[in-house]
């Protein structure tokens, strides 16, 4: 270090990834980042314009459900950490914000406190409910290894499945409507599905922003440590769990701030948002996506509804066909359709 | 002046004894190798030395102070470092970036969550200089998994360094390597031993014999010498059990 030679090289060494869009081998994830956000900022104006209105909510859906699915991509694809459970969180934030919206409909109380519509009440609960929730499920699960993990955190996602097919009061695992309550964003009536698409889309754009940073931050770095090496993490001086376990929890929070904002958008409360298969759904508009991209999440969600929609409008037997795409995705582009449209670059710094 | 003690450490798989009624010690500005044939117990030694391992009974000492109760993590911050024996840098990053990470070890957390590692002007400076300190300074922005093997032993020293370590716990480094290679990655441990304590794993017994200041041969769990390598050399039981191959030949 003490060499004239190599004191000269460091400056140019270390300055090469000042800057968000310096040479950093990032910078395409970053560019595909932005212009899928530009597309999903105009797609509800262009299908509206083509005469598809109805298109809109089917938008918003794929920004919500985006939203939870690069939030367990958080997770999965830089953490390592499978989980067969985000569904779990789904529907702790559905129920938390929909309880609420119940609770200021019938006028009567929850727990003491009276109910609310009011989403700038709502969703923040729900994130807050979400985050310590998945403290107490990440907590436990995280003591487990590999596909323990994922059958612990399946388990945790059946217990609260059935707790709320058990919730009478909410109408059991009937659900309950919720289609007289106001969706209301502090001052903004949302009423309109375009005004809400866009108050969602905006929450999307804050979390990809949020979660892109800290994926690039020390404590992102650790994460990403700790999926390819744990061992070597603590061989390193890392207290790995505590890492673990609070990304695990941020993502949990940010699914349920999505299972918030899915039941203030269909404005129907039941279980379902728990179900397991809804975890299912979430794994599989990641690894559509592909896997370590955050972006992908939202890709994915869009691939997976956009089938859907197609298939539904051709037959009734739309999931065969749902199938087909997936299988020809999954084959035709085997690191997600990020992997492949980056062709294999680096997703962060 | 660190030093890294244990004493009577014994450590059972089952009924099988790997490490029995142990003692060593290791001094700063010291070579101490750990020698033995495969089995012997070197790398649960080693495990139990560096806190992965909990010993069934004994006690291990840095500087007087018991640290046995200390966890892996918690001895690295106390100042025990270890490489290991299969290369277990982080294959996604640069070998810049492995360095940051053990650099960033040393933080007293690493909740941030904002601001972009990548741009630690100080943090990246010093990781230079410990790959331009174990020779890898043109490696710096290579992805670990494109460095060649020799390259991945160095960058694991390096990693070991990051926590400016007075203690540095090495399960065999020269594991794998051209002679060339292992010849200068030895004068690299015998520079990094002037002002760190090395307990060296090592089955190449060239370098053990042109490098250690003092050997200990392990055997079945417990020690049957511990000298300077003419003693070890001289010495009968050694030869028995150990050496036979390698010097008689």
């Amino acid at each position: 270090m003490s060499d004239p030679q190599t004191a000269t090289a460091s400056p140019t060494r270390t300055g090469l990834r000042f800057g968000l869009w310096a040479r950093g081998p990032s910078r395409w994830h970053v560019a595909l980042t932005v212009v899928f956000l530009a597309l999903l900022s105009v797609a509800p104006l262009w299908v509206e314009a083509s005469g598809r209105g109805y298109l809109v909510t089917v938008l918003t859906r794929v920004v919500i459900f985006g939203l939870a699915a690069m939030s367990l991509d958080f997770v999965m694809g830089y953490g390592g950490m499978v989980s067969l459970g985000h569904a779990t969180f789904l529907g702790a934030g559905a129920y938390t914000a929909g309880a609420l919206t119940y609770h200021s409909l019938d006028g009567s109380r929850l727990l003491g406190i009276p109910g609310t519509d009011q989403a700038l009440v709502t969703w923040p609960l729900a994130t807050v409910v979400g985050a310590l929730l998945g403290l107490v499920i990440g907590g436990l699960s995280l003591r487990t290894k590999g596909v323990y993990f994922i059958m612990a955190t399946l388990a945790f996602n059946q217990m609260i499945y059935f707790l709320f097919n058990a919730l009478e009061i909410y109408g059991g695992d009937d659900g309950v409507g919720l289609f007289a309550a106001r969706r209301a964003i502090g001052p903004i009536d949302a009423s309109d599905d375009m005004v809400f698409y866009y108050v969602c889309f905006a929450v999307l754009v804050v979390f990809t922003v949020i979660l892109n940073l800290v994926v690039r931050a020390p404590f992102g770095r650790v994460v990403r440590g700790c999926r390819s090496n744990m061992a070597r993490m603590a061989a390193l001086g890392y207290q790995t769990y505590r890492y673990r376990l609070a990304a695990f929890a941020l993502s949990a929070a940010i699914t349920s701030l999505a299972g918030a904002m899915a039941v203030t958008e269909s404005q129907f409360l039941s279980p379902s948002f728990a179900e397991w298969t809804e975890s299912g759904e979430l794994l599989i508009m990641v690894i559509v996506g592909g896997l370590g991209s955050l972006i992908g999440g939202v890709i994915g969600a869009g691939a997976l509804f956009l089938l859907e929609e197609l298939s539904i409008d051709i037959t009734d037997n739309w999931q065969f066909f749902v199938g087909i795409g997936l299988l020809a995705i999954v084959l035709g582009a085997p690191r997600g359709l990020t992997g492949t449209l980056l062709g294999g670059r680096r997703s962060h710094d | 002046m660190t030093e890294l003690s244990c004493q009577g450490l014994q450590k059972a798989f089952g009924g099988l004894v790997v490490t029995d009624d142990l003692a060593l010690s290791v001094a700063s500005g010291e070579i101490h190798a750990l020698i033995g044939p495969n089995g012997a117990g070197k790398t649960t030694a080693l495990a139990q030395l560096s806190g992965e391992l909990r010993p069934d009974a004994g006690t291990v000492w840095l500087d007087g102070a018991d640290i046995t109760d200390l966890s892996l993590p918690q001895r690295v911050h106390a100042g025990v470092a270890r490489s290991y024996q299969i290369s277990s840098v982080f294959r996604d990053f640069t070998a810049r970036e492995n360095v940051e990470l053990a650099l960033q070890a040393m933080d007293r957390h690493s909740f941030r969550f904002f601001r972009p590692a990548a741009r630690n002007a100080k943090r990246i400076e010093r990781a230079e200089a410990l790959l331009d300190q174990v020779g890898l300074g043109e490696e710096a922005t290579v992805s670990a998994q494109r460095l060649s093997h020799g390259q991945t032993r160095q960058l694991e020293i390096a990693m070991a360094m990051a926590s400016d370590p007075q203690v540095l716990l090495l399960d065999e480094p020269m594991a794998g390597m051209a002679p060339d290679e292992a010849t200068r990655l030895a004068e690299l441990i015998r520079s990094l031993a002037e002002a760190v304590a090395v307990l060296l794993v090592e089955h190449d017994m060239d370098v053990v014999f042109s490098v250690a200041d003092r050997i200990s041969v392990l055997h079945q769990g417990s020690l049957i010498a511990s000298g300077d390598p003419d003693q070890i050399r001289a010495d009968p039981d050694v030869h028995r059990l150990y050496l036979r191959d390698d010097v008689e030949s």
